[in-house]
C-alpha cells in the first residue's frame, strides 16, 4: 500500500508538472521554455529572445495578447519566454528580475504596479535590455527607461464612451447610471473606470457606486438583477467595462422585461472590447455601442517596436493601437469579426 | 437512554435550545441585517412599501446564490469529515469550460448535462483518492489539484470566452432557464440538493459515519467505519455538486472564460463555516449551510442595493463575519455574553 501511495503521489506531481507545462508559462512562474521558432520564413528577430511578463494571462483579452505575441515573435524567428504572475502584483517585479537575470534581448511587461515597473525599467536599462509596456504605462520617473507603451488609451476610450452617452442623452438629463466593472485592483480596469468617471463628472447624472464582477458573467448578471430590484425603471444607463460582463447585464434586463418588471427599451447599455455576442447585441438593438479593442493589435505593435529598437531605430513613446466604435450604423460590417 | 426520555429531561428554555443549534447566531444576524437594510432603504428612498424584505428580492437573492449554495452543500460533507476542498473554485471554472465546450461542439443537452456531472464526479474522485487512500494532506492536495484544474480550463478555452449559442438544445436550456411560477429553476435545484444531502447527513448511516470520522478518526476506524471510502464519497458528491452548478450556470448565462469561477472557493467555505460547520470536523448540518448561504447572499445584495463602494463592502462584510463567527465560537465554549440578574 505504501508503495502504491508513493507511486500515486509521484504520478500526481508529474500530472501537475505536465499541466503547468501544457499551458505555457501560465503555471505560476515556470518559464515556458520558448520554442526555437527558427523555421519561419521571416527573420526580423532571428536569434533574439523576447521576455514577456504578465500580471495575468487567464483573462480572455490578456490571454490573446500573450498567445499572439508568442506567435508573432516566433514568426519573426525569435524565441519567446513568458511568465504569468497570476494577478499577484508583487510577482510581476520578481519575474521581470528573472527575465533580466536571464539576459533576454527585450522585455515586455503587461500590468502590475506602475511604480514598481518604473524601477524594473531602470534595472533593465542598466542591464542593456530595452523595455516595452503592453497597454499600461509606468510612473513618470520610469518613462526615460521605457522604449514604448503599446496599446489603446484605455482612459480616453471610456471617456469617449462617456461623451457618446452625453451626446445620446444630454448632459443635464439626470440619468440614473450604473456601472459594472471587472477587477478593481487591475490597472486596465482602473483606467477604464477613471475615464468614464471623468466624463460623468461633466454631467448631473446620478451615478451609483461601481460594482466589480471580476471575470464572472454570472456575478455581473446578479449585480444587474440587484440594480433592477432596487431602482427598476428609474435606471437609464448601464456602462459595462467589458463585453462579457455587459452581456450578463443584458441577460438580466431581458429576463426582467420578459417578467414584466422592466419597461422594454428603457435602459441604454454601453460597453467595450468587441466580443462577438456583444456585436450581435448591437445588431439586436440591446446594446448601444461597443468599442472594438483588438488585443492582437497590441501584440503586433509590440513586435513592430521591438524589431525597430533592436535594429537600432527609434520609436514613438506612445504607440496607440486602433479602436473601432461599433454601433447601429456599422454593425453589419463587424458581425462575427470579434476576437472571441 | 431513548430519544424521548432525553427530550423530557432537557429542561432548557426554547431560546436556549434554539441558540444551541448550528448557525443560530447567523440566522438571527440574517434577520437583523435584513431589517437594517429595509430601514436604511426606507429612510433613503422611502416609498412606504417594503423594499428589501419582499418575496421577489428574497427569491432573487436565493437564485443568485443557488450555485454557490449547491457546492457549499457538498463542501459541508467534506468539512464534516475534517477535510477541506480548496479546488472547488478552479474545478468550477474548469467545469464551466467543459460544459461550454461540450455544448459548443455537440449541442447535445443530454451529453452536456451528464458529461459535466461525470467529469465533476471524476474530479471529486481524484481529490478523494489522494486525500483518503494516498493520505496526502487535504489542504495541500486540493491546492495542487486546483492548479491542475485552472490549467485545464485555460487549455480548454485557449484563454478565450466560450459562448454557448442562445438557440442551443432546449433540454440544456431548461436546466438554467425554466421557471415554476415565481420559483426559478435555480432555486428548485438548490432546494432539491439541500433536501437530498440534508437527508443523507441526518437520516442515513453514511451521514452519521461522516460525523464520527470528523469527530475522531481513530475511534471511527476502530469502530469499523470505512473512513477512506466514506471520505472519498464525500469528495465525489462535492464534485457532482460542482458539475451540477456548472450545468445550471452555463444554461443560465451561456458564457465561460478561464477565470469565471476563480476565488469562489473562499465564498463557498465562508458560507459553510458561517453555517456552523467546524473546520476541525465532526460538526455541522445542511440546514446550517443554508443559513450561511442566505446570510452571505443577503449581505452581498444589500450592500449593492444601499449603494456601498467596493472597499466599504469588503470592510463591513469582514467585520460582520468576524463578529458573527466570534459570537458562535464563544457560544461553543460556553461563554455567556449576558446573564440574567
Amino acid at each position: 500500500m505504501k508503495k502504491f501511495s508513493k507511486l500515486l503521489a509521484l504520478l500526481l506531481a508529474a500530472a501537475m508538472l505536465c499541466a503547468l507545462a501544457a499551458c505555457g508559462g501560465n503555471g505560476g512562474g515556470q518559464p515556458a521554455g520558448g520554442s526555437d521558432g527558427g523555421n519561419q520564413s521571416s527573420n526580423g528577430l532571428d536569434g533574439k529572445t523576447i521576455g514577456y511578463v504578465t500580471i495575468n494571462s487567464a483573462s480572455p483579452w490578456s490571454g490573446v495578447i500573450d498567445t499572439k505575441l508568442g506567435e508573432f515573435v516566433k514568426a519573426e524567428g525569435g524565441t519567446y519566454r513568458n511568465l504569468d504572475a497570476q494577478t499577484d502584483v508583487a510577482k510581476v517585479a520578481e519575474y521581470c528580475q528573472q527575465m533580466i537575470d536571464a539576459a533576454v534581448d527585450a522585455l515586455v511587461i503587461f500590468g502590475g504596479d506602475p511604480a514598481a515597473n518604473s524601477q524594473i525599467a531602470k534595472d533593465a536599462d542598466a542591464a542593456g535590455i530595452p523595455v516595452f509596456m503592453a497597454g499600461l504605462d509606468v510612473t513618470e520617473e520610469g518613462r526615460e527607461y521605457v522604449k514604448s507603451v503599446v496599446g489603446p488609451d484605455q482612459e480616453k476610450m471610456t471617456y469617449d464612451i462617456g461623451q457618446r452617452v452625453i451626446e445620446d442623452n444630454g448632459a443635464d438629463a439626470g440619468c440614473l447610471t450604473v456601472i459594472i466593472s471587472g477587477v478593481p485592483f487591475l490597472d486596465d480596469y482602473k483606467q477604464r473606470d477613471a475615464g468614464f468617471a471623468r466624463a460623468m463628472a461633466e454631467t448631473n447624472y446620478d451615478v451609483k457606486e461601481t460594482v466589480y464582477a471580476f471575470s464572472s458573467r454570472t456575478d455581473a448578471k446578479s449585480y444587474m438583477e440587484q440594480f433592477i430590484q432596487t431602482y427598476g425603471n428609474d435606471i437609464d444607463i448601464v456602462m459595462g467595462m467589458d463585453d462579457d460582463l455587459t452581456m450578463g447585464a443584458i441577460q438580466a434586463i431581458d429576463e426582467a422585461v420578459s417578467a414584466g418588471t422592466l419597461e422594454a427599451g428603457k435602459i441604454k447599455v454601453y460597453s467595450l472590447i468587441g466580443q462577438n455576442d456583444a456585436i450581435q447585441a448591437v445588431k439586436d438593438g440591446k446594446l448601444q455601442m461597443t468599442v472594438m479593442n483588438r488585443a492582437e493589435d497590441i501584440s503586433a505593435g509590440l513586435v513592430e517596436d521591438i524589431k525597430t529598437v533592436l535594429g537600432g531605430g527609434e520609436v514613438e513613446y506612445n504607440h496607440y493601437t486602433n479602436l473601432t466604435t461599433i454601433d447601429a450604423s456599422n454593425v453589419d460590417d463587424y458581425l462575427g469579426k470579434g476576437e472571441f | 437512554m431513548s430519544e424521548k426520555s432525553a427530550r423530557i429531561q432537557d429542561n432548557r428554555s426554547p431560546w436556549s435550545r434554539f441558540m444551541s443549534l448550528n448557525g443560530s447566531a447567523v440566522f438571527l444576524a440574517t434577520i437583523a441585517v435584513m431589517i437594517i437594510f429595509e430601514v436604511y432603504l426606507q429612510i433613503a428612498r422611502g416609498s412606504g412599501e417594503l423594499m428589501f424584505i419582499t418575496p421577489s428580492n428574497l427569491l432573487g437573492i436565493l437564485k443568485q446564490q443557488a450555485y454557490v449554495g449547491i457546492i457549499a452543500f457538498g463542501m459541508t460533507l467534506v468539512m464534516i469529515t475534517g477535510n477541506i476542498d480548496l479546488s472547488v473554485g478552479s474545478m468550477l471554472t474548469m467545469m464551466y469550460c467543459v460544459t461550454a465546450w461540450i455544448m459548443m461542439s455537440t449541442d447535445n443537452g443530454l451529453l452536456g448535462i451528464f458529461g459535466s456531472l461525470a467529469i465533476g464526479a471524476l474530479c471529486g474522485l481524484l481529490n478523494g483518492v489522494l486525500v483518503s487512500y494516498v493520505k496526502l494532506n487535504a489542504f495541500i492536495t486540493t491546492l495542487g489539484t486546483s492548479s491542475i484544474f485552472s490549467a485545464l480550463a485555460l487549455m480548454l478555452s485557449s484563454g478565450k470566452v466560450l459562448v454557448i449559442p442562445d438557440n442551443c438544445d432546449p433540454l440544456f436550456q431548461v436546466m438554467g432557464m425554466a421557471s415554476f411560477g415565481p420559483l426559478h429553476i435555480l432555486i428548485v435545484w438548490f432546494v432539491v440538493v439541500a433536501l437530498i444531502l440534508g437527508f443523507v447527513l441526518s437520516r442515513t448511516v453514511y451521514g452519521q459515519q461522516l460525523y464520527t470520522i470528523g469527530a475522531n478518526a481513530t475511534a471511527a476506524r476502530f469502530s469499523g467505519i470505512r473512513s477512506k471510502r466514506n471520505t472519498t464519497i464525500a469528495y465525489v458528491i462535492t464534485g457532482l455538486c460542482v458539475g451540477l452548478a456548472s450545468v445550471m450556470t452555463m444554461a443560465n448565462v451561456k458564457s465561460s472564460n478561464p477565470q469565471a469561477g476563480s476565488g469562489k472557493e473562499m465564498d463557498i467555505i465562508l458560507c459553510v463555516v458561517l453555517g456552523g460547520v467546524s473546520i476541525a470536523g465532526g460538526k455541522g448540518s445542511v440546514w446550517g449551510t443554508i443559513i450561511g448561504v442566505l446570510f452571505y447572499g443577503v449581505l452581498s445584495a444589500g450592500f449593492t442595493q444601499i449603494d456601498l463602494s467596493e472597499s466599504q463592502k469588503w470592510v463591513i462584510m469582514g467585520l460582520i463575519m468576524v463578529a458573527v463567527l466570534s459570537f458562535d465560537a464563544l457560544k461553543e465554549r460556553g461563554v455567556k455574553l449576558w446573564k440574567r440578574k
